[in-house]
């Protein structure tokens, strides 16, 4: 097996910068241990998927709403489209499963795992540095705890989820993940950072 | 300590313990915490400030806040220096450097007011008629001397070190601007239980309040202060100035942070911008002062009564000991009794006949002399007033004074509810315009609305809160009621006056009551004609003081009503925003993002030079090859050539397209046949936008019987992906296929040249890799050490290829893993100079021929198209301009002169034609041929392949070169292909 190498290998040496007050505001790192798979379900099939997938992911896997994250045990189902969702699984079996799964007839699974960076920002200045560059409204009232919001960043796609109050996992595509990365600490250089290393395993 | 010969012992609102030092033109000053620029000048009796834009006549401040078109200063040094801010609105910091402006060699001794002298000459349209001739091309030649005499501060050219930077906020309810009715919307509001973010470009809170001589009013200010600053959803910024109002209640910020000496090193800001998007917004933007226009209105002493009312109780500077004001409403008034408290001999010059006996009653109280009906005609004095001439009762008088204060009315500033093209509207019972309909979701509030009078614009901006925080939908606790002490009324009742002679309608450009006439005389009526005409409202101020005077006097001059005239249009930004602030962080390699390959830090670690290809940094070339990429791409083309190398293309777009439909969406996306293709086989295929040209090539392979893996050019990766998902969602929803990006999770990399199976081999040695079992566009799936591995056998370069794609997380090790195993056979990296001279060599067509003009047959490929079978763009295809014979289309260029060398873009003529003009086509690559020894190119030709073994020029007019080619088949090496198929 060939070793699995992040982008981000350089950067994430621990270390930081002290903000403007001394502090160190936000942690940030990348976090490893987690598979990612796109599903696709064709239009008029949604039962079929429903009965293929249920039991990988569960009965009710696509009812789950956009902006809204589905978890259970080690997954996490993400709506992305109207006919497709993201499957995020600590458990390297579930991607396996689920491509074994799913009929041609009814949709088809594309594994995205090495296309994304999936990010941490933790801390009181999260939401600040994400305000620099993210135009969604990140206030508690808009963008709750287990919501997601596909939205841009420093002119890319990315995929925002607040996990908790104050930490939010980003996710990035993979080869605009070490400009994302500089633009990140960059914006946080006023609030202080830390950088987490090595990689913190998926919660 | 007094900080100055006008600062008064006691109040104000500047802090007296805390001395402030500042230079002005390298000259030592100082002044109190609290003052701007402007009030630590006048407190120490500067009176000269600057020197008007074309005559360069003394000025001093005429205002105490944004609307300032006088004093203006250059602030800092070297790369912080920032032209032309009001020194009303600098907030006093140590160290603060500032430099006046437009004055040789100084201000206050300017030898350049000679152009006062020809004043006569330079009326309006001056430069327009003068400076046109004697020739065509005339005024490039006056204009930077005319630049030189006249005009503002000057930017720098060096680095601004500071740091800048933009961020988004959201809102239930904003509030711009935080006088009276500004912090009583903005408390409903809160205490409604919105989010409220409150704006006030001043560095305090308070507005029109500040100005006032406290009491109540101050009372009720920091009370309301207090309670917001103890709402945990209420933000208040200071120092910020709403500049824009754009669609979708989008506000845009500008907050400056000067004041706090950041230090960009640590991430300190001097500036940011904010992208504001509220539910609802409550304008509370205030009014501005007019000046009266009369002769010589612009002498320095000569200032609006409010800023010199501002003056004295914020700042504690009377600015005059014999003051005179001029009046036309109520406001003055007020102005007028605190001078008089404060100690001043004043004399009160009321235009209008009669005025309420209250008002009256409390100015004789205070000691100030009121004359009414006496209309202001001249302001006496050179560098300075020293007296005032008015007319009462149909006689001249004269009155002695150094300070002349004004007011002729009010303005609302409607210019931010106007910025979405929402005209204002003109209200005669308070002769201004004030915001036309507001949108839904817009509030107004206070003086902006001509609610000019205290008590109004607390009531009316409770009001305006709590409608605000319902539009957005906030239903908290019921708001309370704001109390509101009662004050005077100071609505205006402003007099017309036609134009007096010459005198400034706007202080800023130089334009006199003349100039308006002058442009009247000519025709030059309407008021946006007028304003390019004169350049009346032009410059940092944006007209904000002169505006309305000019437009009322032109619609006198024109015998219409003021509503009639109109306004010119309102465009953000309200005040001046510096470009660093607009910019923010996208500087330097934070401009944009950078596209890096999965194997980036290999290439960075093992002496790759890397080029920027689109938003990649791809590989140049390699310094095992050469120091230089002249000579490294030859080097690495003959390794290719020769043995064997290993090429990044990861930057290649890949799609993973699926369904039982798949076959046909290829098949009708792509013009060849697709439909046939087996599992295990991968083929070459042209898709083409719907007006036939050349959207993109690539490959598609079938690895299963419902799903392909298809590769598009680096360039257009996106622009493929975009086209698919409209099809699928819009055109053909009938089938049943699902595409996604595979560009990010997917490393891939070429193998290619004569020992390319060997070195394959070598690295997979389980795998069968012969011809039989893996011939030409073959493909196969495997799994190597539990990683699966994706072999195409195409080739781009023309030799025996095979391209290797890996999840892009293993793709360094995998890279790794091929050059450790093949290293005897002289493996070895090359890069993308190289690998598209390869593809030059062999014909193929790549990004610079692909250009969305040129069609499937101008390439050469039109035998690919299956007619019997539909696909996009096929029946446009069939258009006779588009089939014609003489299309540029493509061709093989071989240079004819053994010195000479080709060039991409150059125009290519007949060996006939004379050389000029568009030619008859153009070189779109270039390589030296390592196979030719000469340089090579592929280009577009008139006739195409139908002139082969014509001679042709190949201009390169930016060089002065001419070279001599001769037209070829763009395929240089290898027509049969055999070493595709070893």
């Amino acid at each position: 097996m060939f070793e699995r190498r992040s982008p981000l290998a350089r950067q994430l040496t621990g270390g930081g910068r002290d903000g403007l007050d001394g502090r160190r505001a936000l942690r940030i790192g990348e976090i490893g241990g987690w598979e990612l798979a796109q599903l696709a379900v064709f239009a008029g099939q949604e039962a079929a998927m429903a009965a293929a997938i249920a039991p990988v992911l569960g009965a009710d896997a696509l009812a789950a709403r956009a902006g809204h994250v589905q978890r259970r045990e080690g997954i996490g189902l993400y709506r992305t489209a109207p006919d497709a969702c993201w499957v995020l699984a600590s458990d390297p079996r579930v991607v396996p499963h689920l491509l074994a799964a799913v009929p041609v007839s009814a949709g088809c699974v594309t594994v995205l795992t090495h296309s994304r960076l999936r990010l941490l920002l933790d801390g009181p200045a999260a939401r600040t540095v994400l305000g620099a560059g993210i135009s969604v409204d990140l206030h508690p009232r808009s963008f709750a705890v287990g919501e997601f919001a596909q939205t841009a960043l420093h002119h890319t796609g990315v995929v925002l989820e607040r996990c908790a109050q104050d930490r939010y996992e980003l996710y990035v595509l993979r080869t605009f993940a070490l400009s994302i990365w500089e633009w990140l600490l960059d914006a946080a250089l006023p609030v202080g950072y830390e950088i987490t290393a090595p990689p913190a395993p998926s919660p | 300590m007094t900080g100055g010969a006008r600062r008064l012992e006691v109040g104000g609102r500047v802090d007296r313990k805390r001395s402030i030092r500042f230079t002005l033109d390298g000259r030592a000053c100082s002044g109190f915490a609290g003052d701007t620029l402007a009030s630590a000048l006048l407190a120490q009796g500067t009176r000269i400030v600057g020197r008007s834009f074309k005559y360069h006549r003394p000025r001093g401040f005429l205002s105490a806040g944004v609307d300032e078109p006088n004093g203006l200063f250059t602030l800092g040094t070297a790369g912080r220096t920032t032209p032309n801010v009001p020194g009303t609105v600098i907030e006093l910091t140590a160290g603060l450097a500032a430099r006046c402006q437009n004055g040789w060699p100084s201000v206050r001794f300017d030898l350049l007011a000679v152009f006062s002298l020809l004043a006569p000459m330079l009326g309006a349209g001056f430069y327009y008629k003068t400076f046109m001739g004697p020739r065509r091309g005339s005024w490039e030649f006056y204009e930077p001397f005319i630049r030189r005499a006249a005009g503002l501060g000057r930017a720098v050219h060096q680095v601004d070190p500071d740091r800048y930077e933009t961020r988004y906020a959201h809102t239930d309810v904003l509030v711009i601007g935080a006088g009276a009715a500004g912090l009583s919307a903005a408390l409903a509001a809160g205490r409604a239980g919105a989010r409220v973010l409150l704006v006030e470009q001043d560095f305090l809170l308070g507005g029109e309040l500040l100005s006032g001589r406290g009491g109540e009013t101050e009372t009720w200010r920091g009370s309301i202060e207090r309670e917001l600053a103890g709402l945990p959803e209420v933000e208040v910024m200071a120092r910020t100035t709403a500049f824009g109002l754009y669609d979708g209640n989008t506000v845009a910020l500008l907050e400056r942070r000067g004041h706090a000496q950041p230090d960009p090193q640590r991430g300190a800001a001097r500036e940011v911008v904010t992208t504001v998007r509220a539910q609802a917004i409550v304008f509370a933007t205030g009014a501005t002062e007019r000046p009266l226009v009369f002769l010589n209105n612009d002498l320095p002493g000569v200032m609006l009564a409010g800023a010199a009312r501002s003056y004295l109780n914020r700042y504690a500077v009377l600015l005059g000991n014999t003051a005179v004001v001029a009046s036309n409403n109520d406001s003055a008034w007020e102005a007028a009794i605190d001078l008089a408290d404060a100690g001043s001999q004043v004399t009160l010059l009321e235009e209008r006949a009669a005025v309420a006996g209250a008002l009256q009653e409390r100015a004789r109280g205070a000691g100030v002399r009121t004359i009414t009906g006496a209309v202001t005609r001249r302001a006496l004095g050179r560098r300075g007033v020293h007296g005032v001439q008015f007319s009462v009762a149909g006689r001249l008088e004269r009155l002695s004074c150094d300070l002349l204060c004004m007011s002729g009315g009010w303005s609302p500033a409607v210019h931010l509810t106007s910025h979405t093209g929402v005209k204002p509207v003109y209200r005669a019972d308070i002769d201004a315009f004030v915001p036309g309909a507001l949108a839904a979701g817009h509030f107004g509030a206070g003086a902006v609305i001509g609610a000019c009078a205290w008590e109004q614009a607390v009531v009316g901006g409770e009001a305006a809160g709590i409608a605000a925080a319902g539009h957005a939908g906030a239903a908290g606790a019921a708001a309370v009621a704001v109390s509101a002490p009662h004050a005077a009324a100071a609505t205006a009742a402003p007099v017309l006056r036609p134009p007096v002679g010459k005198a400034f309608l706007d202080f800023q450009n130089d334009v006199t009551t003349k100039d308006l006439l002058q442009a009247h005389q000519e025709g030059y009526e309407s008021v946006e004609h007028l304003k390019r005409y004169t350049t009346l409202g032009m410059g940092t101020d944006q007209g904000k003081t002169s505006n309305i005077n000019a437009l009322r006097a032109m619609a006198t001059l024109r015998g219409i009503d003021t509503p009639a005239a109109g306004t010119t249009t309102f465009r953000p930004p309200y005040t001046p925003v510096s470009i660093g602030a607009l910019a923010g962080r996208s500087i330097g390699q934070h401009f944009r993002p950078v596209r890096r390959s999965p194997l980036h830090e290999w290439h960075a670690e093992n002496g790759a030079v890397m080029i920027e290809a689109g938003p990649w940094l791809r590989p140049w070339y390699y310094r095992w090859a050469g120091q230089t990429p002249e000579g490294a791409y030859v080097e690495e083309m003959q390794l290719v050539r020769r043995g064997v190398g290993l090429s990044d293309v990861s930057s290649l777009g890949k799609i993973d397209v699926q369904g039982p439909d798949a076959a046909e969406f290829l098949n009708r996306l792509y013009v060849n046949d697709f439909a046939s293709l087996a599992v295990g086989k991968a083929r070459y295929g042209v898709m083409l936008n719907e007006d036939a040209t050349v959207l993109d090539d690539g490959t598609s392979a079938r690895f299963a019987e419902t799903r392909y893996f298809m590769t598009t050019t680096t360039a257009q990766a996106g622009e493929v992906m975009s086209h698919l998902e409209f099809l699928l969602q819009t055109v053909w929803r009938e089938l049943n296929v699902k595409v996604a990006s595979l560009t990010d999770q997917w490393a891939g990399m070429a193998i290619a040249g004569p020992q390319a199976r060997a070195a394959l081999q070598l690295a997979l040695p389980a795998q069968d890799l012969s011809d039989e079992a893996l011939p030409f566009m073959g493909c196969r799936e495997l799994e190597v050490a539990g990683m699966p591995l994706r072999i195409l056998r195409l080739s781009f370069s023309g030799e025996l290829a095979f391209e290797l794609y890996v999840p892009a997380g293993y793709g360094i090790g995998l890279w790794e893993h091929l050059l450790a195993s093949a290293r005897r056979l002289g493996i070895r990296p090359y890069g993308l100079e190289s690998l598209a001279s390869l593809r030059i060599e062999k014909g193929h067509v790549a990004g610079l021929e692909l250009d969305h003009r040129n069609t499937l047959d101008d390439l050469g490929l039109g035998k690919m198209a299956r007619t019997s079978k539909p696909f996009i763009g096929r029946e446009l295809r069939e258009r006779s301009e588009l089939r014609a014979a003489a299309r540029w289309s493509l061709v093989g260029l071989e240079c004819l002169e053994p010195r000479g060398r080709l060039r991409g873009g150059a125009i290519l003529f007949a060996a006939t034609d004379p050389v000029q003009g568009h030619g008859r086509g153009y070189i779109t690559s270039v390589t030296w041929s390592t196979q030719l020894n000469r340089f090579i190119a592929l280009g577009l030709y008139q006739g195409g392949l139908a002139q082969v073994g014509e001679e042709v020029v190949c201009a390169y007019p930016l060089k002065g070169e001419n070279v001599r080619a001769r037209i070829v088949s763009p395929v240089f090496i290898d027509p049969a292909g055999e070493r595709l198929r070893v």
